[in-house]
């Protein structure tokens, strides 16, 4: 039904636009680009989903993009996709294939300059809206969901930069942007219908520590979000001598679910005994999961010292009303209320990116560093030790607890920059001091060849190691997937 | 006859002494080089791009750019240029307001990055031209100039980097023309003093102002050359402070 809706909408705003072209004699563009990417296993692997050598996995994108100016101040932005993916288990003894087509809006927006004032300018409809001043890992860009299936070496590539394996689903919303005179910024964003993380529930569930055949329920599966879950923010920016430096306020929702609350059963004479809760837990009997509404002030900032580029990228997080809890009840005793409420996540805690680039001369051409260290990917939170203990929360892999990551991207371009020899990953690594226990690595080396000016072609592989079952990457421990991308522009 | 001998010999010193006065340095002359280029208060301009790569293959950009220049100043010039086409660099845009602050829109990620000076020695989107080539940093900031030839109509500087610039070219030569006080060419080498880069400027005349309508810079150890082609050329039209903003950065061409 959404679906059927924002076509509808969609196709009403794409005719009112080209009337409105038509009859004022508009120059619309038409542009648009065409990605496919081709994964080939390498080699069988058995996590979290069987691979054989030789199976194969193609996801394909195509946009078309409607641009233009109405008049000197107000321009138009209209651009539908088709995303396709398919699977092809040619590796395996029987032989299937499977595939997924989905039309929709990428992007649908028009942008209203100087409006009223002529210091603001106005974008509605469907958008980015991007914060922060990190590489692609942006913990104060709260308004547009993630893709996470990039990260977890999957969909359509489009190579060149970190913030390509964080691509982020444009969200129907409403901006104002005003830039005083002083050149302060100030930002407010609103949308009012907040949109979930491209992630499954039935993947979502797979990650989660119990065991399948426990009841769950999601209160947002059917309904998704009511009409009153909006996400708004304001951020402040401006540069200070040579430094950028914004503040930032998101008052929102979570992309992605957590736990709202775990019915368990223990014992309670085995807790008057000395043992603990997890000692004495007896069984799980139902689990909620709901997206936590939280608060976020952010601060972040940009500059260069001695000619190396430097950022910083700090986010609060305060969940409202949603700390989650375990209830835990007693079946031996006959009425028992729930006794012990345990809080899931903690009241608040940061996450933060820091990071720098430069740019390494050998001979005429140059090497690319981009190094980022950062504390707490998109699906991570601080969870409480009771909970972690209790192994209602994962200290580690999806939906875990903060870890702890370096980012880093190398990059050779040579013959005239028509060719790009790179490498880049995600090293994972848990707190201090327990290396051996849950790290994992994520590695993309490829080489790309820029064969005319509107054609791309790379070739590489992803890689993934470290502890299996223990991080976030080392689940996908021993999987190589070679790839072939390429992408027209036209 | 002694009345004669001393008035030869009078001109000959006043000769003699208005020549040390008129005789420049080859600093001075780069100088003048550089208050020349900075002369127009403001340019705009719709620029072709064309690479040549050395099978002679081309490739065409169209951009939009605006320069702001701040005559008399000790003050780097200002620079926005916007991408128009093809469509994989369409709405691409580069700021530079200082040597050590510029900023790169990349339409796909619909946001404004900082961009450290590291980046200045490498390739502008492809072209023959570093990040550094389009500051519009002054260079006698960073050179030592020496006159090495003159003739009726220019001078010939050998240029020497400073050991504390940061410049992409350790030496080279310019000629500067004696009428525009413009560079007409430049020989740019690399570190083991080997011929790198040539670049080739064609000035014209706007109003009061010379502008550089055609630029090429050639690499010679790749053969590759890069030429700007500025077309529809508008100088001094009081182009305002907020025409070089992030704002303006992302806007999309027109």
């Amino acid at each position: 039904m959404k679906k059927h809706f924002l076509s509808i909408a969609a196709t009403l705003i794409l005719v009112t636009g080209f009337s409105i072209c038509a009859v004022a004699e508009v120059d619309i563009s038409m542009s648009g680009d065409l990605v496919n990417t081709a994964y080939t296993y390498v080699r069988k692997v058995n996590t979290p989903v069987t691979h054989n050598g030789g199976d194969m996995e193609l996801a394909g994108r195509a946009r078309i993009l409607f641009e233009g100016y109405l008049n000197d101040f107000t321009s138009l932005r209209f651009e539908p996709e088709v995303i396709y993916t398919e699977t092809f288990r040619t590796g395996s003894d029987s032989p299937s294939r499977a595939d997924e087509h989905e039309g929709q809006i990428h992007e649908a927006s028009v942008r209203f300059e100087e409006f009223i004032l002529p210091s603001l300018d106005f974008t509605v409809g469907k958008q980015r809206i991007t914060w922060g001043k990190a590489d692609g890992m942006n913990p104060t860009d709260n308004f547009n969901p993630d893709n996470l299936s990039l990260m977890m070496g999957g969909g359509v590539m489009t190579l060149g930069s970190t913030s390509d394996l964080m691509d982020k689903p444009y969200v129907w919303g409403v901006r104002l942007e005003n830039y005083f005179d002083n050149g302060i910024k100030v930002d407010f964003a609103w949308v009012p219908r907040v949109a979930a993380s491209n992630f499954e529930v039935d993947d979502i569930q797979s990650y989660l520590p119990f065991q399948a055949g426990i009841g769950v329920t999601y209160p947002w599966k059917e309904d998704g979000w009511q009409s009153g879950d909006t996400s708004w923010g304001m951020r402040v920016s401006s540069t200070v001598g040579k430094m950028d430096f914004s503040l930032s306020y998101f008052r929102g929702y979570d992309d992605l679910p957590a736990i709202r609350s775990v019915n368990v059963d223990y014992s309670l004479a085995l807790v008057a005994g000395g043992a603990s809760m997890t000692e004495a837990m007896t069984g799980i009997n139902s689990i909620e999961i709901s997206y936590p509404r939280y608060e976020v002030i952010g601060m972040d900032f940009a500059g260069e010292k001695s000619s190396i580029g430097f950022w910083g990228e700090f986010a609060y997080y305060i969940p409202n009303d949603f700390a989650g809890a375990v209830y835990a009840q007693d079946p031996s005793i006959s009425g028992s209320d729930t006794i012990i409420p345990i809080p899931i996540i903690t009241e608040n805690y940061v996450k933060y990116t820091l990071g720098m680039d430069y740019t390494f001369r050998i001979g005429e051409e140059g090497l690319y560093t981009n190094l980022q260290f950062a504390h707490g990917m998109y699906d991570e939170r601080r969870y409480t030790p009771e909970s972690r203990d209790m192994g209602i929360a994962y200290d580690k892999g999806m939906l875990s607890n903060l870890q702890n990551y370096i980012i880093y991207r190398l990059e050779y371009k040579f013959d005239n920059d028509e060719k790009t020899l790179a490498v880049m990953g995600f090293y994972e690594h848990g707190r201090v001091g327990s290396r051996d226990d849950n790290q994992g690595h994520m590695f993309i080396p490829y080489l790309n060849w820029e064969v005319e000016d509107d054609k791309d072609l790379a070739i590489g592989f992803i890689g993934f190691t470290g502890k299996e079952d223990r991080s976030k990457f080392g689940i996908y421990r021993g999987t190589l997937k070679g790839f072939i991308n390429y992408k027209i522009t036209w | 006859m002694k009345k004669a001998f001393f008035a030869s010999a009078l001109l000959v010193f006043m000769f003699a002494l208005s020549s040390a006065v008129m005789a420049v340095t080859g600093q001075e002359v780069l100088k003048m080089a550089d208050q020349a280029f900075k002369a127009p208060p403001d340019v705009t301009a719709e620029t072709k791009m064309i690479l040549v790569d050395s099978n002679g293959k081309e490739k065409v950009r169209d951009m939009m750019t605006w320069i702001k220049n701040f005559p008399g100043q000790d003050k780097d010039s200002w620079r926005l240029m916007k991408f128009s086409a093809p469509s994989d660099v369409k709405n691409i845009g580069f700021l530079s307001l200082d040597e050590d602050l510029m900023y790169l829109y990349m339409p796909e990620f619909k946001k404004n990055r900082r961009i450290a000076s590291h980046n200045k020695k490498d390739s502008f989107v492809g072209s023959d031209f570093f990040y550094d080539d389009l500051s519009a940093s002054d260079y006698s900031k960073h050179y030592d100039a020496e006159i090495i030839s003159e003739d009726d109509s220019s001078w010939k500087l050998s240029l020497k980097l400073r050991p504390s610039s940061d410049k992409p070219y350790p030496s080279g030569t310019i000629t500067v023309d004696k009428v525009s006080h413009m560079f007409t060419k430049g020989e740019f080498n690399d570190s083991s003093g080997q011929l790198w880069k040539i670049l080739n400027n064609k000035n014209e005349k706007y109003g009061n102002y010379w502008i550089s309508v055609d630029i090429t810079m050639e690499d010679v150890k790749k053969n590759h050359k890069t030429t700007l082609r500025m077309e529809n050329v508008k100088v001094d039209t009081k182009l305002e402070d907020k025409m070089f903003t992030e704002r303006q950065l992302k806007r999309p061409v027109k």
